[in-house]
């Protein structure tokens, strides 16, 4: 059996498994928002020495989702139907905030002089009542290669009625040798697809160049999958309930089939304190590894992984390149303890209750929006919080009746794997696992 | 400080559980909210801030009606008892706690849109509340012996199928029992008294708050005027008047001196109103709180009974709705620009832009976005909901594909946006071609009085709306209009801009 590597790249850790049928290793390391592939470099050379051109490579990663928000993408010009440039600027006119008397919207992906009209129309029939004009094209392209322009998001009217302009467009922009996305790719009506076309066009480049980090560390790109997902099957209704650091990842899978995915973010759950008029309130909303965790020396606001750590839920016994400050968030978690007149301990539990609360609502209200049963449903915690997240979310829950099961916090990157050797992870998913498999009852855990 | 700031959050969180499960399976605008046996709100969630005292007011509006018994399912969607607009209809269910018989401990309220009920002819602008579509006073619709037939007769006039009704009303029902079950759950898990003194808590926390923000403005007496441009039916502006009294956390907003009803659709009643003033002073709030009777108790509202801020009987309210309820968020605004002038913005384009088009039976309505007032700081957003309603705009392709309408072009609309140091946002440009006969009716404003700057900044360029019949352009005079289109016409909606902040900086003869 050749070489396999799966790696969970996040922008506080990554997570990497590597087996060769006989040998397994599992390895943490700490990452850096900024050169997300460093911490997969770092896991990499504690493997023994291996031929990397023939290693199977599944990678699970945040990158997508950190270059769109940081706005690492290549500059990106939007062709679209004339009359129609402004679309991605206008949105859905919805402002972010529903109380603000001075209301915004996102900033888009394209700039407005970035983006231009072409003369075409496809009606909603799919009818072409308008054709594309081949000179129109040539004058915008010349117009284009003005400027410094990578990529190119085209979002023609009722291309997902029919493509054909869209296609027609692709081709000649294509040979000019930009990366391109066309609306007709993604599914909804035009607000819908034309962002997620613009999206893809904005991180297209970088994602190729993140793509060609690891050809450059000598692995072949066919052997790559980037886009690796975690493995859920079984029969009937189940919930994958898989724990990141920065997000939990609640997957509903009918007879081994998914039928729905949400993040929630763990960073909402990110501690403020109190305010004047004496609620605990969560925030701020942006965490990740931007400041991060107040444990790992990173940033002030402290996070739900602050309190979890700090109450020893947390434990890095696979980990000895990471290092937790206890005393940093003693420091931070000292005057609201007093405020509150508790100690820090006891603060920490606190908030760990609160997110509990919070993740349990969700994970249920999910369940509602997809008719799930809350009464014969086989749930399925792993990842790093699993152990320890289990009990809080079910008894905080309006769950009424589960099978709950809890893996290690190795076990989503052991998912990504093409093929599980028999046995070759036993010892690292004994280690990180928690011993309860029950039924729980009405919010009360009944221990076997 | 108590371990109570834990609980009261968690308790927070499980009420807008309940609230969420009731509005999840459904999509577009809604509201649910949980009011108490006296009638007072718990909590209320939505979109649409404009929304947030119709539940206390349909309720007591209710109770006039009839004596409302555990289990039974009323249904209203008149404005004329509280609610908004006659497309949103309301689910209203009695509910009792954890036991399985006992008191009346609750009411669910949950809102759902239903475009159909504006259909009426749509020929002329409603003089009374009947002319605008399909009015259902508060009534029981379902008890023992099942749905109340005559409602559902008359619902269906509106052009909605029976078996779509019913399914809608399924899935009401379905929603409410799942929410009901939530909070059961809830006051099994709590029990009765606690989570009564919890509720008790919030309230007393979401006041608190609310006059923590209020303290802000200083005190004194702040006065604000502005004007609709007419009512549709009288080519006369409309005003509306507000005094801001300020005595610590003590605060009195009063329209007295505000117009008499009027004759067309522009009235509010008074929960629209209550709801305008509530976001208006949550704005000045940095953090969210529980929206319930305690957020509403922080602050007096005064508007005199048969003014265009609480019009009575059977006054019309779907402009009133979309457009004054703007104008009194601008008079408002207006008020604290006297009182924290560096901290108010300039006022937005502030108009819902709201077009109804009927053909046959089907009605399509679209809302569309202004530039916003630029502040100190910023320039002012383009083409967004500016003030209150935050309406998604409409797709162009669903638009295309569920009515026979052809949109030429959609955009932004360049140099509507006030000039100044900061710059008011754009305006929106739409323009529609009809493919088929039908009626068009506009209830858009701000196309006389402009969106003033400040600190000599300028005016946002006004709204227009343009006819194109036969290759000859008109523009409508009277932006409040109902007119026949035939295929081929087209109608183009510019919006107006926003007002800018500060005079523009000359440059320097040396810097020239």
């Amino acid at each position: 059996m050749s070489w396999q590597i799966a790696a969970n790249i996040r922008e506080m850790f990554v997570d990497l498994v590597a087996t060769d049928g006989k040998q397994a290793f599992a390895c943490r390391s700490a990452n850096r928002k900024d050169s997300l592939i460093s911490g997969f470099n770092e896991a990499l050379v504690t493997l023994p020495p291996i031929d990397r051109t023939t290693v199977v490579l599944a990678i699970s990663s945040d990158f997508e989702r950190v270059a769109l928000r940081e706005r690492w993408g290549a500059t990106t010009a939007l062709l679209a139907t004339e009359g129609f440039e402004n679309v991605l600027e206008i949105g859905n006119q919805s402002r972010e905030k529903l109380f603000s008397f001075q209301p915004s919207k996102p900033t888009p992906l394209i700039s407005h002089d970035l983006s231009f009209g072409v003369t075409e129309r496809t009606l909603a029939n799919g009818l072409v009542e308008v054709n594309l004009d081949e000179k129109e094209i040539d004058f915008v392209l010349s117009k284009l290669s003005l400027s410094e322009i990578k990529s190119i998001a085209i979002c023609l009217l009722h291309s997902n009625k029919n493509k054909s302009h869209e296609l027609q467009l692709a081709s000649r922009v294509r040979e000019k040798g930009y990366f391109v996305s066309c609306s007709h790719e993604f599914e909804g009506n035009e607000q819908v697809r034309f962002k997620k076309a613009a999206q893809k066009s904005f991180i297209g480049p970088v994602l190729e160049e993140f793509h060609n980090e690891f050809e450059k560390l000598g692995f072949t790109k066919k052997n790559i999958d980037l886009a690796a997902d975690f493995r859920k099957s079984g029969d009937g209704d189940q919930i994958f309930i898989t724990c990141l650091e920065d997000r939990i990842i609640t997957a509903l899978v009918r007879d081994g089939k998914r039928i729905a995915r949400k993040r929630l973010k763990v960073s909402p759950l990110s501690m403020m304190g109190l305010d004047e008029a004496g609620m605990a309130h969560v925030g701020p909303a942006k965490v990740g590894s931007e400041p991060g965790p107040v444990i790992l020396g990173k940033g002030l606001a402290l996070t739900y992984f602050d309190t979890l750590a700090y109450s020893s839920k947390l434990t890095l016994d696979d980990s000895p390149r990471i290092k937790f400050d206890q005393s940093r968030v003693q420091r931070v978690l000292a005057p609201l303890a007093k405020q509150l007149r508790v100690t820090p301990e006891s603060c920490a539990e606190m908030f760990n209750e609160l997110g509990a609360v919070y993740i349990a609502t969700e994970i249920s209200l999910l369940m509602e929006e997809f008719h799930f049963s809350h009464v014969d449903c086989k749930v399925t915690f792993d990842g790093w919080f699993a152990n320890l997240m289990a009990t809080p979310i079910i008894s905080k829950s309006a769950f009424r009746k589960f099978d709950v099961e809890v893996l290690s916090q190795w076990s989503p990157t052991i998912g990504l794997l093409k093929e599980i050797p028999k046995g070759a992870f036993e010892k690292l998913t004994e280690r990180g696992s928690c011993k309860f498999s029950s039924k729980i009852l009405d919010g009360e855990t009944h221990e076997p | 400080m108590s371990l109570d700031s834990f609980q009261m959050q968690e308790l927070n969180t499980k009420l807008n559980s309940v609230l969420k499960s009731l509005v999840a399976p459904f999509s577009g605008e809604l509201t649910g909210a949980i009011v108490d046996s006296k009638g007072e709100l718990v909590q209320v969630i939505g979109s649409d801030p404009l929304h947030f005292a119709t539940p206390e007011a349909v309720i007591k509006s209710l109770k006039k009606y009839v004596v409302p018994k555990v289990g039974e399912l009323f249904v209203t969607n008149d404005p004329g008892s509280g609610n908004t607009r006659l497309c949103d209809l309301l689910f209203i269910q009695a509910c009792y706690g954890r036991s399985q018989a006992g008191d009346l401990r609750y009411y669910l309220v949950l809102q759902i849109g239903v475009p159909t009920l504006l259909n009426k002819k749509l020929d002329k602008m409603a003089t009374s509340i009947e002319d605008e579509g399909f009015r259902v006073p508060p009534a029981p619709f379902e008890d023992e012996n099942g749905l109340n037939e005559a409602i559902v007769d008359y619902l269906c006039q509106a052009g909605i199928s029976r078996d779509n009704l019913i399914q809608k009303v399924n899935e009401a029902k379905s929603s409410l029992k799942t929410a009901i079950h939530r909070l059961s759950l809830l006051e099994t898990q709590m029990g009765a008294e606690k989570l009564n003194s919890g509720i008790a808590a919030l309230r007393k926390y979401s006041e608190k708050s609310m006059k923590k923000a209020i303290h802000e403005i200083p005190d004194g007496e702040y006065t604000a005027h502005d004007f609709l441009d007419n009512d549709g039916i009288e080519k006369t502006p409309v005003r509306i008047q507000c005094r801001l009294s300020v005595q610590g956390e003590n605060i009195l907003v009063s329209f007295q001196g505000s117009s008499k009803q009027v004759k067309g659709p522009f009235n509010c009643n008074y929960a629209m109103t209550l709801s305008t003033c509530f976001w208006f002073f949550r704005c000045l709030l940095k953090h969210d709180i529980p929206i319930n009777s305690g957020a509403f108790n922080a602050f007096v509202v005064e508007a005199p009974e048969g003014t265009i801020v609480n019009g009575t009987g059977p006054a019309p309210m779907l402009g009133g709705y979309y457009e004054t309820s703007n104008r009194i968020a601008d008079v408002l605004i207006g008020c604290l620009s006297k009182a924290l002038p560096l901290e108010t913005p300039a006022l937005n384009g502030s108009s819902s832009n709201i077009t109804l088009m009927k053909f046959k039976d089907k009605v399509m309505i679209d809302t569309l976005g202004s530039g916003a007032g630029a502040s100190k700081s910023k320039d002012g957003s383009d083409a967004i909901n500016a003030s209150l309603h935050n309406t998604p705009a409409s797709s162009i392709e669903d638009i295309e594909s569920d009515y026979p309408i052809q949109v030429i072009h959609s955009g932004i609309r360049d140099g509507s946006g006030g000039e100044g140091r900061h710059k008011g946002g754009d305006g929106l440009s739409r323009g529609y071609k009809f493919l088929e006969p039908g009626f068009v009716m506009m209830l858009s404003d701000r196309r006389d009085y402009k969106p003033h700057g400040i600190f000599g900044g300028s005016a946002g360029l006004s709204g227009e709306n343009i006819l194109n019949r036969s290759g000859e352009k008109k523009k409508l005079h009277n932006e409040k209009n109902v007119f026949a289109v035939k295929p081929n016409d087209t109608l183009v909606i510019n919006t107006p801009g926003g007002g800018a902040w500060g005079k523009v900086v000359e440059p320097s003869k040396e810097e020239t």
